[in-house]
């Protein structure tokens, strides 16, 4: 199961270490200047290294680290993970 | 022993009009910012009205034949589009070969890929060559994305550009053709996709997802069949979709600025854009280049070329 400083990390091989750091939980990506190219890069790191597999339809929800946090508890919380 | 066939040249034809992607921020909700760093376009190449997809082929081969290549010894014509000519039928190949007045038992026909179309050519023409004898051919890449973008989408108006471009393969070559990797993912088919409005429409995150997890596979791949570890390839030659997917495919390589991007003047040129990059960006110093290809399908393909010899020449008409 993934946690924030899971995601921090994606965020900071794609968007630098100040903007990892810095962006609280429940901001969006959007307004924190990470625009869709890298909010698609960072979603294709969890892929990649944590198989968490966001589909289009999830795309809006997966836009904060609190976003994508609760996606990944559901997405754990289907498949009887723990 | 057939001879070995390889690359002896490389010409182009780039439409002189351009698209002004600066003076299009507004209508398309994007930064000067944002298309310089992310997108990488400032023009993108217009072919004219009265063009047509042969068109754009024969004057690419024009100026490679004008090198002093006779058609006459020309024994096949390949050309890689999936928007020919009309309606589709003749094969453009046809067209190229009237143009051209190339010989009657000339090869020619046509290779329905998009932007892996190159590498895949090299291996099926370099294949079609050793195989029948054949000393010399063409290998034309022409596909005009102007004819099925719609120039209101703001996924492609402002990506893709048209050009044509003329490989000259034969026995005396500059570049040897290496082993190629090949990858298709058809479960993704409907990414780049031309519907019953006969326009264009992409799914971008599918396309870079694909791209960014198997284009540097591949690469790697085709350097290790070929016996060539990363280090030592001297120029990353990738196909140029977008200044972000080449800078993430080159970081995740390893590349550095051996895998650059070049095309911010005049678009992505779909198949064309591999060749544009032998032709214009390699240096007499660099003697192995590892290229890829890779889109439509969706499809990757990638290979390594090796400079026959030290003293080689450069790969373009002069």
């Amino acid at each position: 199961m993934i946690n924030e400083a899971d995601v921090r990390d994606a965020i900071k091989g794609v968007a630098g270490s100040d903007t990892a750091m810095q962006i609280p939980v429940e901001e969006t990506f959007a307004d924190a200047g990470i625009d869709s190219l890298d909010h698609t890069n960072i979603l294709l790191r969890l892929q990649e290294r944590h198989n968490l597999v966001v589909p289009d339809e999830a795309l809006d929800e997966c836009s904060s680290i609190n976003g994508i946090l609760a996606f990944a508890q559901r997405q754990e919380d289907a498949t009887g993970g723990g | 022993m057939p001879k070995v066939i390889g690359i002896e040249r490389v010409a182009s034809y780039l439409p002189e009009q351009r698209l002004d992607n600066l003076a299009r921020t507004t209508e398309f909700g994007v930064t000067q910012e944002w298309l310089e760093s992310k997108l990488g376009f400032f023009q993108v190449a217009r072919k004219g009205v009265e063009e047509d997809t042969s068109d754009l082929a024969a004057k690419a081969c024009a100026k490679l034949l004008d090198s002093g290549v006779p058609s006459e010894s020309l024994e096949c014509i390949v050309v890689v589009t999936q928007n020919p000519d009309g309606f589709g039928l003749p094969h453009v190949a046809a067209a190229v070969h009237s143009a051209l007045r190339a010989r009657n038992d000339c090869v020619c026909f046509d290779l329905s890929m998009g932007c892996a179309g190159y590498v895949y050519g090299l291996s099926v023409v370099k294949g079609l060559m050793e195989s029948n004898g054949l000393k010399r051919g063409l290998l034309i890449t022409a596909d005009p994305y102007s004819k099925i973008v719609d120039t209101s989408d703001r996924d492609t108006a402002m990506i893709f550009g048209d050009a044509a471009t003329a490989t000259l393969l034969g026995s005396d070559p500059v570049w040897e053709i290496g082993d190629c990797d090949f990858v298709t993912d058809g479960s993704e088919r409907d990414a780049l996709l031309v519907g019953e409005d006969r326009q264009l429409s992409m799914n971008g995150r599918a396309v870079f997802n694909f791209c960014a997890s198997t284009v540097p596979e591949s690469v790697k791949r085709a350097c290790s069949a070929n016996g060539v570890g990363l280090g030592a390839v001297d120029k990353f030659l990738l196909h140029q979709g977008s200044r972000y997917i080449v800078d993430t495919i080159a970081e995740r390589l390893g590349a550095g600025d051996r895998g650059g991007f070049y095309a911010a003047n005049y678009g992505n040129t779909v198949s064309s854009s591999v060749p544009l990059l032998l032709e214009n960006n390699v240096g007499p110093t660099d003697r192995l280049l590892a290229l890829s290809g890779f889109g439509v399908g969706l499809a990757c393909a990638s290979t390594l070329l090796r400079r026959v010899n030290d003293e080689g020449g450069e790969c373009h008409d002069q």
